[in-house]
């Protein structure tokens, strides 16, 4: 039996619709709308410079940035669209791309069930360990993190202690949370005498930093700091946003992700100024605020949607998504 | 009049997108050459003849029907969109069409894990209704069914016992497989008796029966007289293909599709046939098999597809789907079934399934367990909670409200969360609490949690009784047939 050749375009595998166009755009315009009127708020006065060098209206009083339309199409123009994390050992090296999925473990916990006893009690550098050890082995997981806090280390230099630990543990690449300039640059350190150099680290890094900027639309010093140094360091932002409905946003979705989609787009722009061309993930950890009882919530229906919001727009930005799950 | 939750065919809310349109008018034509030049087998005579006068090609000795497109065509232009499934309380009443989604327990079960002791019995005819009370007060649960079979009672009489029970113990309306003519009709009598006539039940049908072809594109005389009994009654047919993917039809899932695909039209040919625009349910119970271990799985990625692509072929045909979800393989309440569930459950849920069949049932549909459905109502009312999706427009982006917050500032004490709050997800069994007050309250398990449920449910759900003149007539109409 002769069978004619299949026309048309083909749609593969299954997928989510979420939004119409018309609702990503309204999304957007409306980010828009709040950046240039409400602004961020930003606490660091070299990130307000870099800010005003940008084209954007500071108010050095009140530290509120402005960010006007244009400098946003810019940021936007100039991030990647995809960047590579690279692995201690070549054959783990993952390409982060908009339109292709990937999936890491937990970061960061500070507390484990101790896998012998059962107990819930804190965790060590040697749980971080063991979890990295699992992560590497475990074939489902594309790259690895740093899933659990040192508690049993200086809080201050913990980064260095996790970072050390995931190079011992894992051949695969690895997120890390970073809370400083001065923790960002160390492990930078680290992580070049691991590659052979500053610039074979650039070329291929084995990590990326991830860190926070705390609703509503404030950019604390932690925040900018990262943002700066893995622009200048040529490191990976994991730019993680995580408002709470109803408590660091509005109580709806939308209007959730609008303030979520402020804080990334800002930060965008801080990261791009520094250095057009980093490599940024858009990310969220949002999630809603459980008022009756007074905590966050993640294994909500809200969750989901909300990171799937995200990685829809993201896909409009044509920017690397990075989302909560499972 | 109770309508399920809206999907992808009005604007808004979350869909699954699984066929590009060219993909479902491959399967469509592969599904019209196979009943053209395959054809289905058929047992029952009366069943050929239908075909035949439908301008079918019959042949009688092989019990061969060849259908050609035009059959299928007239069958598709008169099936019905949507229909009712009528309460025996109006406010129960259901409308069953294409874009909206409803669910149902699972049906039907023959063991179950006793409430009380905990153990792993037969099902009996209390099960029954147990399950249909329970189901009767649980808000997420839409349809009823007859959840387990009674083997406590012979089973030449056991379909009629339990559909008795069904309409003594649900105001809802509620779905019951059925296996031969003659007991389907004694229970179109049973129903017209509650109903106040036939006219009246064709008119709010209080129930509807569930068949299955049995695959491979093999009609059976159970399966075609159910078919022929509802459509001449009004009562809606459920047609439920149940072929498994590397037995009864082949290993890839787009093939398995089309064998059900020609299970389904050609069922769909003789009921309109029948009575044109009698109401059809497109259903599929189809899974994967699971070669190495010689058994059929449900809680599968293959068979949550295989449901989503039943709604979407049902969709594509303007006719309600019937799938399963909500499934699983697990035996008990565990970390396997939460998963299996969501998953399954889902995909049909984000697929725009009519009617999704499946709470309460583990162990790949041998066990009912009425805390596991009291559970499972909880994951239910999440999942449709994601299929109503992010709605986008000027009440809920908060602009104005965002940029006079400003940043740095918080929404706690704003007078819109306060009112947003209600339509965030709610919880009564899904424990969301901190782990101070989770312990300080017992570390509540979600299981034990689902069971005290069960049981309050039990102690203090009432249900209207039937009028004491209908409840004997439907006694001797059972009793009747259990002369018979």
């Amino acid at each position: 039996m002769i069978r004619g050749m299949r026309a048309g375009l083909r749609h593969q595998g299954a997928s989510l619709n979420l939004f119409s166009e018309a609702d990503v755009e309204d999304l957007h315009m409306a980010t828009l709308d709040v950046l240039e009127r409400a602004g961020v708020l930003v606490d660091a006065d070299d990130a307000v410079d870099i800010f005003a060098d940008g084209g954007c209206r500071v108010d050095r009083e009140t530290h509120i940035v402005k960010i006007p339309p244009e400098v946003i199409a810019k940021a936007l123009s100039t991030a990647r669209p995809q960047f590579l994390l690279a692995g201690r050992d070549p054959k783990n090296d993952v390409l982060i791309a908009q339109g292709r999925m990937t999936v890491c473990p937990f970061t960061e916990g500070v507390m484990v069930n101790d896998v012998d006893t059962g107990v819930n009690r804190m965790s060590t550098l040697k749980d971080l360990k063991d979890n990295l050890r699992a992560g590497d082995y475990l074939s489902s997981y594309d790259f690895n993190t740093v899933s659990v806090t040192a508690r049993d280390c200086p809080e201050a230099t913990a980064e260095v202690h996790h970072v050390e630990a995931a190079f011992a543990n894992t051949t695969k690449a690895f997120m890390v949370s970073m809370m400083s300039t001065k923790m960002a640059e160390a492990t930078f350190e680290i992580g070049a005498v691991v590659a052979g150099g500053e610039d074979k680290l650039r070329e291929r890094p084995l990590f990326t930093y991830g860190y926070c900027p705390v609703g509503p639309m404030y950019l604390t010093e932690i925040c900018t700091e990262v943002t700066i140094a893995c622009a200048r360091l040529g490191i990976p932002a994991c730019c993680i946003a995580m408002d709470m409905a109803g408590a660091t946003a509005p109580i709806t979705l939308a209007g959730t992700l609008i303030v979520q989609n402020a804080e990334l787009l800002s930060c965008l722009v801080l990261n791009q100024l520094v250095n057009p061309g980093s490599a940024f993930y858009y990310g969220t950890s949002t999630d809603c605020f459980d008022m009756r009882r007074g905590s966050a919530t993640v294994g909500t229906a809200e969750l989901a949607l909300l990171q799937a919001g995200t990685s829809v727009m993201a896909k409009y930005y044509n920017l690397p998504s990075w989302t909560a799950g499972y | 009049m109770k309508r399920g939750i809206e999907t992808g065919l009005h604007s808004g809310g979350a869909i699954l997108s699984l066929f590009a349109e060219a993909d479902l008018d491959d399967l469509h034509n592969a599904t019209l050459e196979v009943l053209e030049r395959g054809g289905v087998l058929v047992e029952d005579d009366e069943a050929i003849d239908l075909y035949a006068d439908a301008g079918c090609w019959v042949d009688r000795e092989t019990h061969m029907v060849r259908i050609p497109p035009d059959p299928v065509a007239r069958a598709l232009l008169s099936a019905r969109r949507s229909f009712v499934l009528a309460g025996r309380d109006p406010a129960h009443d259901v409308m069953v069409e294409v874009g909206r989604v409803t669910v149902c327990p699972f049906a039907e079960g023959f063991m179950v894990n006793d409430l009380e002791t905990g153990k792993y019995r037969s099902s009996v005819l209390q099960d029954v209704i147990d399950i249909a009370r329970i189901s009767d007060a649980l808000e997420d649960i839409d349809i009823n069914v007859c959840g387990v079979t009674a083997r406590d009672v012979p089973e030449a009489v056991a379909e009629l016992r339990q559909l008795e029970m069904m309409l003594h113990h649900t105001a809802k309306p509620w779905m019951m497989p059925m296996t031969s003519k003659v007991m389907a009709e004694f229970g179109i009598a049973m129903g017209a008796a509650v109903a106040g006539g036939h006219d009246k039940l064709r008119e709010r049908p209080l129930f509807t029966y569930s068949a299955c072809p049995v695959g491979l594109m093999h009609l059976t005389a159970s399966a075609t007289e159910v078919n022929i009994a509802c459509a001449r009654s009004g009562v809606p047919y459920a047609c439920v293909s149940m072929g498994m993917a590397g037995a009864s039809s082949p290993v890839t899932l787009a093939g398995t599709l089309v064998v059900q695909n020609a299970e389904l039209l050609s069922s769909l040919v003789l009921h309109q046939k029948v009575e044109p625009g009698a109401p059809f349910y497109f259903g599929s119970s189809t899974c994967g098999f699971e070669t190495r271990r010689a058994a059929a799985a449900v809680g599968t990625t293959e068979c949550g597809l295989i449901q989503a692509g039943t709604a979407l072929m049902g969709n594509y045909y303007n006719i309600p789907s019937w799938t399963g979800g909500y499934q699983t393989d697990s035996k008990a309440c565990d970390c396997q079934t939460g998963h299996e569930k969501t998953l399954t459950g889902l995909l049909a849920m984000l697929a725009g399934a009519s009617t999704i069949c499946g709470p309460g049932m583990l162990e790949t549909g041998v066990t009912f367990d009425v805390a596991q459905l009291v559970a499972d109502a909880e994951i239910v009312a999440m999942t449709k909670h994601v299929r109503r999706g992010i709605p986008v427009n000027d009440r809920t982006t908060f602009v104005d409200e965002i940029i006079s917050v400003g940043a740095g500032n918080e929404f706690l004490s704003s007078k819109s969360t306060l009112k947003g709050a209600r339509s965030l997800s709610q919880t009564k069994l899904i424990d969301r609490q901190v782990r101070e007050a989770w312990e300080a309250a017992g570390s509540p398990d979600y299981y034990e949690q689902a069971k005290k449920e069960a049981r309050r449910i039990l102690a203090e759900h009432e249900i209207e009784p039937l009028p004491a003149d209908v409840a004997q007539e439907v006694r001797a109409i059972v009793e009747g047939a259990e002369v018979h």
